[in-house]
């Protein structure tokens, strides 16, 4: 069986809900245990008195980004349907924002909306305003987003992880994180006494053994996980995919405009022609560079499509070792150019119904990328293709 | 124009109404309610010697048993909104048939509200029916002497109302899960006749819990804590053999069953009747008793809120 | 009875890495809290106003044709994380009615202060696509860049803000 289960979103979606209440209740357990059903708990975080907030979130972190790691190592797990389906997208400056502004209604109200959930089921009338506040919050938010919706959506950079963006493997990732996290954790055990000292002008005593546990189980299963990448398990025995597929200038163009974020597209094109114009969201990287993406060690979780400036004869060598599905745009960027840029033919009044809905798609297309003012409509009434989803910002910050 | 308002009428056109609404399971929840209130008064009125031996009654005890009538008549209002021809609910009675639960759930639903009344005026204490004397519409009315002479006749009756209230609250609890499996043969999930005895333990269970939300004395809240855990897991034990029966029936049953394992309700069902209204209230009255924590109100709220999903899931099985 | 103590937070935070592990492996899916407030607050809004909610694209965009805004994995995952909350808080003698405060703030600011926060929390968690659970927790194990922005973010703001609101908590 390979994890994640995937019946349970589709068929077996109910059974899925049930499974949620389980997953649901184990969480609540535990954050109650651990304290984060009390805003002194969680606000003494920003005292410094107590780092229970931040052991707790950077524990569970490590461990399952560990977790997920030896996992995937063992063949268990899917880990590019996982990304795909539980990482939203990097958009920089809203999270930039959304967190600062998260942190400081953080101590304002001693808890994040998680924990405030748990406050109030242990009893705590604070943690029930709480959510009743974020309850309001998303309602203000979601009244006010259309005019501010530029912002909400601006600087996109897709799903984006730290293993692509370093070009190594995530099992090291995975370790340097963990080494990071003991590091910081060994730090606030120092801290912790003398804001507490400072502040409450008493002493914390410091259980060591559950730390000593901790920390060893921690550094041998991240080497664990590191290990696994060179043992050919599972889903790894099959080897990389080497064959590109072509994709059609239509096929293309309908998911650049449903879903950009299944795609990595990459313009291999010289790097100033590719500047001058290029796909929204496309990285304009030279084939001699493509070396440097460090696609091998990429979990593959979105398709990439390779756009060259003609059809593209030859795969680059790097791409092969990709683990995901990679595409060639046929006909390259000139095509692209005569498919999406320029006006369409007017198709004649005797052209067949899938000419008809070519061109309004394409007419579409067109307007959309170049804000051009639409072409004239067809000749007889056919319903003209509206693409759903807003253009998004380019990708090549 | 008036074609349009002819179609949007019809029920069974217009996707927004649905045939039947809130007012059927609430009615059916309220019905089973009351049934366990009337259950649990009984009960607690044929052990009053014991009940004194732990410390006298509390008052809230004693006034319980009109909490009966009082959640039944909303329960009735419920149905009575539900009535297409509201003049017409004389002949429920005129019409009476001896096969019909509906017939007979009407006959006790009208014997209910005396009983139930003259019960409680019996166990009032006598500075209660004084104070109960100066209420309000009672003195306008000049109802003193009634009153007083309806509290001898439930004193000197005692026994009898008891044992009638036992009967009833069995009746009306059984009623109320027999009643669907009357309405028609064709929906399985209402067909059965585990129904009767499970709406009733669940009536008696959510009765206590109701009753556990008053301000009652130690032992008496424990009395009730420790009948609904027994509830509880008789009521788990007979959803299983409702699901046993379903699933060794035929084709019908069987697709009935499988609403509640994958099918459209499960989600539901799992999480709401049985991990919100019976294993969590379970676990806390267990530890509540084991551990001695002073009782809050979370468990009690929780087996009304699953009270309410059960009969809402039920009442929806039959409808898919 | 007495309150039992909170447990040793490295070790809770094993147990919780394990409760992420097993939604993803199972589920393909993170935990999350504010999602579902955001949801809460749709179908309420959809309750009394449909047509204000159609006529909002970033709500309409979130509703499915024919499927409540509670049919999500998220509610019941969140009717979850209340029960397993309580029964925690009840089998450790955890569980009574009371509001938590520093000693020097009453209890009606208190409560203005929990509100206000939530508000604050509630806009940036619907900006930011997740809240501490959502997007920090499991977006940081899955090694997605804006979750770590996000959560280095947490913490910058709630230490800028800790000396203004000191009278709250110490």
């Amino acid at each position: 069986m390979i994890f994640p289960i995937e019946s349970l979103v589709s068929e077996q979606y109910e059974l899925g809900l049930v499974v949620a209440v389980a997953i649901g209740f184990l969480f609540g357990f535990v954050l109650e245990r651990a304290g984060f059903g009390r805003a002194t708990t969680l606000s003494a975080q920003f005292y410094g008195t107590d780092m229970t907030v931040f052991k707790v979130m950077f524990g569970a972190i490590v461990t399952a980004m560990i977790g997920v790691v030896i996992a995937s190592g063992l063949g268990l797990l899917d880990f590019k349907a996982l990304s795909e389906s539980a990482v939203s997208n990097t958009y920089i400056v809203p999270m930039l924002v959304g967190g600062l502004v998260l942190g400081i209604g953080f101590i304002i109200s001693g808890y994040c909306p998680g924990t405030s959930l748990v406050a109030a089921s242990s009893g705590n009338l604070d943690g029930m305003m709480t959510f009743v506040g974020v309850t309001i919050g998303s309602f203000i938010y979601s009244a006010i987003e259309p005019s501010i919706a530029s912002f909400h959506d601006s600087t996109d950079m897709g799903q984006l992880f730290f293993y692509d963006l370093f070009g190594v493997p995530p099992a090291v990732v995975a370790v340097g994180v963990t080494a990071m996290a003991i590091g910081m954790f060994f730090l606030a055990d120092k801290l912790e006494p003398v804001f507490s000292r400072k502040f409450l002008h008493r002493d914390k005593s410091l259980d060591r053994r559950p730390r000593l546990v901790a920390f060893a189980s921690f550094s041998v299963t991240a080497f664990v996980g590191l290990g696994l990448m060179f043992v050919p398990l599972g889903a790894q025995k099959q080897g990389p995919t080497t064959k590109a597929l072509s994709i059609s200038q239509y096929e293309f163009a309908k998911r650049l405009l449903d879903k950009p974020w299944s795609m990595r597209i990459i313009d291999l094109r010289k790097r100033d022609e590719c500047a001058k114009q290029r796909i929204p969201g496309a990285e304009c990287v030279p084939k001699d560079k493509l070396g440097e993406l460090g696609l091998e060690y990429a979990p593959g979780a979105r398709d990439l499509v390779l756009v060259a400036a003609q059809d593209l004869e030859v795969l680059p060598k790097p791409v092969e070792k990709y683990k995901g599905k990679v595409f060639v745009l046929q006909e390259g960027f000139d095509g692209w150019t005569r498919f999406a840029l320029q006006d369409p033919p007017v198709p004649g009044a005797d052209a067949s119904e899938a000419d008809r809905s070519l061109y309004g798609f394409r007419s579409a297309l067109r307007q959309a990328l170049t804000g051009a003012p639409p072409p004239p409509p067809p000749p007889s009434g056919v319903k003209k293709f509206v693409p759903k989803k807003r253009k998004k910002g380019g990708g090549c910050g | 124009m008036e074609e349009f308002t002819i179609i949007r009428n019809s029920l069974h056109v217009d996707p927004h109404l649905d045939i039947w609404g809130w007012e059927i399971f609430v009615y059916l929840f309220l019905g089973g309610l009351a049934a366990g209130i009337m259950i649990i008064s009984a009960i607690n009125g044929l052990g009053y010697k014991q009940a004194k031996e732990d410390g006298s009654p509390s008052s809230w005890s004693r006034w319980a048993p009109f909490l009966a009538p009082v959640v039944i008549s909303l329960g009735m209002l419920a149905l009575f909104l539900d009535l297409e021809h509201k003049l017409y609910v004389w002949r429920f009675y005129t019409a009476f048939r001896i096969t019909s639960p509906m017939s007979w759930g009407a006959w006790i639903l009208l014997g209910l509200y005396p009983v139930t009344i003259l019960l409680g005026l019996a166990f009032l204490e006598d500075n209660e029916i004084e104070s109960l004397k100066s209420f309000a519409p009672i003195r306008w009315l000049k109802l003193g002497a009634l009153l007083e002479w309806l509290c001898r006749l439930g004193s000197a009756w005692r026994k009898v109302l008891l044992w009638a209230n036992l009967a009833l609250g069995l009746g009306l609890g059984v009623y109320t899960g027999i009643l669907l499996g009357s309405l028609g043969v064709a929906r399985p999930a209402w067909n059965s006749a585990i129904l009767g005895p499970l709406f009733l333990v669940s009536g008696f269970s959510t009765g206590a819990a109701l009753l556990m939300l008053f301000p009652l004395n130690h032992n008496e809240h424990e009395r009730l804590r420790r009948w609904d855990a027994w509830a509880i897991v008789l009521e788990l034990a007979l959803l299983g053999l409702f699901f046993i029966g379903l699933a060794s029936g035929d084709g019908y049953d069987r697709m009935a069953l499988e609403m509640f394992f994958g099918g459209k309700l499960t989600a539901l069902f799992w999480s709401l009747v049985v991990a919100v209204g019976l294993l969590v209230p379970l676990t806390i009255e267990l530890t509540e008793g084991h551990k001695g924590i002073r009782p809050t109100a979370l468990a009690p709220v929780l087996l009304l809120i699953g009270g309410v999903s059960l009969r809402w899931i039920i009442v929806s099985a039959g409808l898919y | 009875m007495e309150e039992k103590k909170f447990a040793n937070p490295y070790l809770m935070g094993i147990a919780l890495g394990l409760v992420l592990l097993a939604s993803f492996l199972i589920m393909g899916e993170g935990l999350g809290a504010s999602g579902a407030a955001n949801r809460f607050a749709l179908a309420a809004a959809d309750s009394v106003a449909p047509g204000y909610v159609e006529s909002n694209p970033y709500m309409a965009g979130k509703l499915t044709e024919g499927k409540s805004p509670l049919d999500a994995w998220l509610i019941f995952e969140v009717l979850g994380v209340f029960l397993g909350g309580a029964v925690s808080a009840y089998t450790a003698g955890r569980m009574r009615r009371r509001v938590i405060k520093g000693p020097r703030i009453s209890v009606r600011a208190r409560l203005i202060m929990a509100l206000s926060g939530g508000i604050l929390m509630g806009m940036a968690a619907r900006l930011a696509r997740g809240c501490t659970s959502g997007q920090a927790l499991s977006g940081g194990a899955l090694f997605s860049v804006g979750s770590w922005i996000f959560m280095m973010m947490i913490f910058v703001g709630g230490y800028a803000m800790a000396y203004f609101v000191r009278r709250q908590w110490l």
